[in-house]
């Protein structure tokens, strides 16, 4: 029978350098006071590779079992256990407690790790103690973010006859998706795949689209929460606007498209891009003449429609009761600005490969035009559809991914978006000369690799080495760079660059995550349940994730998480109940448990 | 008074049509005589939708289809093409003009091309007159 003062502790700090990390010294206080523990070691005292004085230590100590806790314990594992055998104990008694498995990754899981040495020290299996009743789960579906991963989640949730409500901050739904032009490898054009799926939303008499919301508060537990979302002030009546367009017309102020990532202008009252869902104008705060000096009301005098601008409307909250929240929130590019040498936002003929999408796009600000970017007379540097055409272009890969001084992941997506927009080049211009500046080709879904090949063979240069800088020499652009294969370093001249930027979370992505009581991991994708066999769930019971929120992917990879994050909202509606997730139990109700269940 | 042709067109559910909504959300003004009719694919435009149409008195006929290797149903653009050849050999033997019927690709994102491809067909069917095959059948039966 082991007693209580016959155990030992032994907590490892992490080995990866976090700074915000569990705090280890509060754990420590813990055990010895509450748990009464007498022997607690650091792992980084201790001689690790000798087990003879670690033997020495657990004789001196009188412990019978130990437990190994902190971050990959299982590292100490051996050393602990030889020791054990030297001693003439039963090696099985060294226990190991991994914080990060269960998600305690930062100081704002202490709690739960305190939790998981109190289970291993009242010899209580953590995933029984933490087991909580299923609680009744309302029918009804929050979905946060109308991007292709919002729209797939809704759309499987409200076929299978359940109530959705869809909520986007901006004024249409359709997210990055409707931005490209095609998708690789199959080139087919993105707006086919995607209008389709987004009318369908509008129309679905089991979605309640909510756009230009935002969620302010998440209250409750899973099955039942409570949603502040706020409706941002559209100042044109949803209801009763026709969508004629007169009104955008006749608007005075031009500003940057948001839609056309700035290649493009925009009216104050706008419908984001033509396809948009819902098809109804809105009015930017921020540029409208009226909203700023109280001066204008062009738009109120010219709409046919009686009452249907108010410009005085103000922002105002509803609140929603929902029982299941899918978070998929999405992405923004990487800030090429943050890497001055390639010269973005220096050079004008430098743009990241989300601008140069728009470019080739038919729909584009240029009519599918490749051309360079101009200054117009109020000086905002758009590109219209008749200036000069490019003759040579270069495309740089990995810009802030696979970096060290940005992000260190590879963002996935951009070696074959990359090789995608060097084949829209060649499509529209045969005769361009196109450079690819690639670090490692990662073609690595169904067909990328058979894509890779078939651009290969189109003419394009392909050169595998980092670029060093962009340069201007009298209105051209020198790219210097190395060619790994030629062993040399080379320097081409072209009319324009391109910068294939990585893929990052989005700015407020840490506040949505505190909204929500989500853990996110380092870099600040929010953090799913089990990489390997649950990456929809999380450990907040009945909040999903799915897209891009969760980490890079390409489109296939977030459409068939949506659908799994669909699945696992309408199997609780079935079920009638939902699991508590572990971040919604108050550790000290798990420790509580343990100790009830506990046989000492 | 001056000859307004009367175009049928069939435009595939997941390019063509949503190319030709594009052109009409994006409010660009083109050529009134085109009558839109959805199929779900280029694929699905059987010869006798075409003699159907002009039987019943159409100038011109327009089939539009995703861009080859974009078809939702992966072949059935390429099919469309095969019949399209077929059916124009064909025309020209009942005594209808060839350029009566065309066929052309247009994607999503391509409403500007709906546009002028309207324009440019009206143009044509224009300059070729009234299709004269409705009455001829009249006087036949």
């Amino acid at each position: 029978m082991q007693g209580k003062n016959q155990t030992a502790l032994c907590l490892c700090p992490t080995q990866n350098g976090y700074t915000d990390w569990v705090d280890l010294n509060e754990i420590a206080n813990y055990a010895s006071e509450k748990l009464q523990i007498k022997t607690i070691w650091f792992s980084n005292d201790l001689p690790l590779l000798n087990a003879e004085i670690i033997a020495e230590k657990i004789k001196q100590s009188n412990a019978v079992q130990i437990i190994l806790a902190g971050d990959k314990p299982g590292f100490f594992k051996p050393l602990f256990s030889r020791a054990m055998r030297v001693v003439g104990l039963d090696p099985k008694n060294v226990k190991l407690v991994s914080f990060s498995e269960y998600g305690a990754v930062n100081r704002y899981h202490t709690g739960l790790a305190k939790a998981l040495v109190a289970c291993a020290f009242y010899n209580v299996p953590f995933d029984v103690a933490a087991k909580q009743p299923a609680k009744n789960v309302n029918p009804e579906t929050l979905v946060i973010g109308g991007g292709i991963a919002g729209i797939q989640a809704s759309l499987e949730i409200a076929d299978g006859n359940q109530k959705v409500y869809l909520v986007e901050r901006t004024g249409t739904i359709g997210g990055h998706m409707a931005m490209f032009d095609k998708t690789f490898p199959t080139l087919d054009c993105a707006a086919c795949i995607l209008t389709p799926k987004m009318v369908e939303i509008g129309q679905h008499p089991n979605i309640d689209l909510m756009t230009y919301c935002e969620v302010i508060d998440v209250s409750g537990e899973p099955g039942d929460y409570t949603v502040k979302i706020r409706q941002k002030a559209r100042r044109v009546n949803l209801a009763t606007c026709i969508g004629c367009g007169i009104c955008s017309e006749k608007c005075p102020p031009n500003v940057p498209s948001e839609f056309d990532t700035g290649t493009g202008l925009r009216k104050s009252i706008y419908i984001p891009f033509p396809q948009a869902v819902p098809n109804k104008y809105l009015i930017d705060a921020d540029s409208c003449t009226y909203v700023k000096n109280g001066k204008c009301g062009v738009c109120v005098k010219v709409c046919p429609v009686k009452d249907c601008i108010n410009l005085d409307e103000k922002d105002h909250e509803v609140e929603l009761k929902v029982g299941n929240i899918v978070v998929a929130t999405g992405f923004q590019t990487f800030d090429a600005k943050k890497i001055e040498r390639y010269g973005y936002g220096i050079y004008d003929n430098v743009v990241t490969s989300l601008e140069f999408e728009r470019l080739v796009n038919a729909a584009g600000p240029t009519g599918g035009n490749i051309t360079i970017r101009t200054t117009d007379k109020k000086g905002n540097k758009i590109f219209k559809g008749d200036s000069e055409v490019p003759k040579s272009y270069a495309i740089i890969h990995c810009i802030g991914s696979r970096d060290e001084n940005h992000h260190k992941y590879c963002s996935r997506v951009c070696c074959m978006y990359s090789l995608k927009l060097a084949h829209l080049v060649k499509e529209k211009l045969p005769d361009a000369e196109v450079y690819e500046y690639y670090i490692d080709m990662r073609a690595f879904g169904k067909g990328y690799e058979e894509f890779y090949n078939r651009i290969n063979s189109e003419g394009i240069h392909i050169i595998r080495g980092r670029t060093a800088k962009v340069l201007d020499k009298k209105g051209k652009l020198i790219v210097r760079s190395e060619d790994i294969e030629a062993d040399k370093l080379i320097e081409q001249e072209v009319d324009m660059v391109i910068l294939a930027v990585g893929l990052e979370p989005r700015e407020d992505a840490k506040h949505i995550a505190e909204i929500l009581g989500l853990s996110s991991d380092n870099e600040g994708w929010f953090k799913e349940y089990n990489y390997a066999n649950d990456p929809v769930g999380t450990y907040n019971g009945g909040i999903t994730i799915a897209g891009v929120c969760q980490g890079p992917k390409d489109i296939p990879d977030t459409v068939a998480q949506a659908s799994a994050a669909a699945a696992r909202v309408l199997q609780s509606i079935i079920l009638g109940n939902v699991g508590a997730g572990l971040n919604t139990i108050s550790p000290d109700v798990i420790i509580e448990k343990a100790k009830k269940l506990s046989t000492l | 008074m001056e000859f307004e042709p009367t175009i049928v067109s069939f435009l595939c559910n997941w390019c063509s049509y949503t190319g030709a909504d594009l052109a009409g959300t994006s409010r660009m003004k083109y050529a009134h005589n085109v009558r839109v009719i959805r199929v779900m694919c280029s694929g699905r435009v059987e010869p006798t939708f075409v003699f159907k149409a002009f039987r019943e008195g159409a100038d011109g006929v327009l089939i539009c289809g995703c861009h080859p290797g974009d078809c939702h149903y992966h072949e059935g653009n390429y099919k469309c093409l095969r019949r399209y050849h077929l059916i124009k050999k064909y025309l020209d033997q009942m005594g209808i003009e060839q350029d009566r019927l065309r066929l052309a690709w247009i994607s999503a994102s391509e409403g500007k091309q709906f546009a002028e491809l309207a324009d440019e067909m009206t143009e044509t069917i224009k300059s070729l007159g009234p299709c004269k095959v409705k009455n001829v059948m009249e006087t036949l039966t």
